[in-house]
């Protein structure tokens, strides 16, 4: 099965473009776990509506990625070089399909594919539907594309956007749309992204002038994705009772040891970790501390970034993008992996800034 | 020190001795790493809850099926005449 965690047996034409779903997108009739012991079994009861579209488009769905629980590995990274292995981005890297449909809410996807050298490109929050898409972190959650190039992922996300009422948090049709591409483009630097980077950042986009930036609180984004991804995750997680779907241990006297017993056997060390972390950032006395204090920052963060002084900025990670509900593109370069990040619905301004590097 | 045992109870897991000491270690790491939020002043700042906040497109409030209740049984652990079958919670 390799790359895969389910191999459908599809013809693919010529020529067809071939899509591989990670493991939390469900398609009908097909089993889905979101790579979580507590999933074991379960058959996807309806198709994601942007799996709905790319069928629509006769795009070939060749089957389901592994993937790690939840997606949860890659908040807990602890050296900023680590990445983790997705089998997602392993898939495209060998030629097993040609673009995949990832959650990278945490940014690590999109670092494993540059490592891979290819591409993770991530579209504004809430311009792509995620009904049948297993929830991990509501607020970030967003379908993506690991892609080859620039045009295959643009033309992927070109078909699985667009308004769909089944998902209750989507944008406003009227978005902007971003630089058409006409005259020079400008890449914000946030201060201390090292002379490694400036030097790799001037080769890529010699096409484009770049002018360094500050930008309020960039430093202490990992501990507000920490705070927050921990408490969103807890609160997804709870659903897992052992009474609707999923795992059920055998042996419990009662209803309480019931829940217990199947969420201790079913879940994992990173996902327990962070249902424990979100309980504690969120309970009384820690609540505004933590929770409410790293909301407050989440917005000083994106009030911090104004793209009138540029059309994009690039980031040594995903955080920022993830946090402010941007469109990213992540990319490997000499200096490791990059991401550019643009104004909300201005994903053409990225595609024009990559198309001319 | 956490009280990992309160926060297990919270969110109904029951771990191991073991498993306790890892993630409390974790914990300690993680809590050491909040302090870096401390010293920023968010007084008169308002919480950003949701990046889209309030511009989504509500639909009309009207009820529709959107799933049918032997697809939503089908993937219970346990099921009886129709309803997802549990353990007695009343005495």
């Amino acid at each position: 099965m390799g790359h895969f965690v389910n191999k459908y047996n599809v013809d693919c034409p010529k020529g067809a473009v071939r899509v591989i779903l990670d493991g939390s997108i469900m398609h009908k009739g097909q089993p889905v776990t979101a790579g979580s012991k507590m999933l074991e079994g379960f058959i996807s009861p309806i198709t994601a509506t942007a799996v709905t579209k790319l069928e629509k488009a006769d795009i070939v769905i060749v089957g389901s990625a592994k993937m790690d629980e939840f997606g949860v590995r890659g908040l807990f990274l602890t050296d900023k070089h680590d990445t983790i292995v997705c089998e997602a981005v392993e898939a495209i890297a060998s030629g097993a399909a040609d673009v995949a449909l990832c959650n990278d809410y945490t940014g690590a996807i999109g670092a494993a594919a540059a490592a891979q050298n290819l591409f993770y490109m991530h579209p504004t929050y809430g311009s792509v539907s995620r009904y049948g898409l297993i929830s991990a972190v509501p607020s970030m959650d967003q379908i993506g594309v690991v892609c080859k190039s620039i045009e295959a992922g643009a033309h992927i996300l070109s078909i699985i956007s667009g308004f769909d009422e089944q998902d209750g948090v989507m944008l406003c049709k009227d978005q902007p749309t971003g630089a058409s591409g006409a005259g020079k483009l400008r890449v914000g630097m946030p201060h201390g992204m090292g002379e490694m980077v400036s030097q790799s950042v001037s080769a890529i986009f010699d096409s484009c002038d770049t002018v360094e930036i500050a930008l309020e609180h960039f430093d202490v984004c990992e501990q507000v994705m920490h705070i927050l991804c921990c408490a969103e995750l807890s609160a997804s997680i709870s659903r897992y009772d052992g009474i609707k779907f999923g795992f059920r241990a055998e042996k419990y006297s009662d209803l309480e040891a019931l829940y217990k017993k199947s969420r201790t056997e079913a879940l994992g060390a990173d996902v327990k970790f962070a249902a424990i972390v979100g309980a504690m950032v969120l309970s009384e006395g820690n609540y505004s501390k933590y929770y409410d204090h790293a909301m407050r920052i989440r917005r000083r963060m994106k009030n911090a970034l104004d793209f009138q002084e540029y059309d994009a900025v690039l980031a040594p990670n995903a955080h920022l993008a993830r946090l402010c509900g941007l469109p990213a593109v992540t990319m490997p370069s000499d200096a490791g992996a990059l991401t550019l990040i643009a104004n909300a619905g201005c994903e053409e301004t990225l595609y024009s800034i990559l198309r001319k590097s | 020190m956490v009280d990992m045992k309160h926060y297990e109870h919270m969110v109904m897991l029951e771990l191991s001795d073991d498993e306790r000491m890892q993630l409390s270690k974790r914990l300690d790491t993680l809590i050491e790493s909040f302090s870096a939020l401390e010293q920023i002043d968010t007084d008169g700042v308002l919480p950003l809850v949701s990046v889209v906040d309030g511009q989504s497109i509500l639909r009309e409030d009207v009820a529709v099926k959107m799933i049918s209740r032997d697809a939503l049984l089908s993937n219970a652990p346990e099921q009886y005449d129709g309803y997802f079958q549990v353990p007695g919670a009343i005495e």
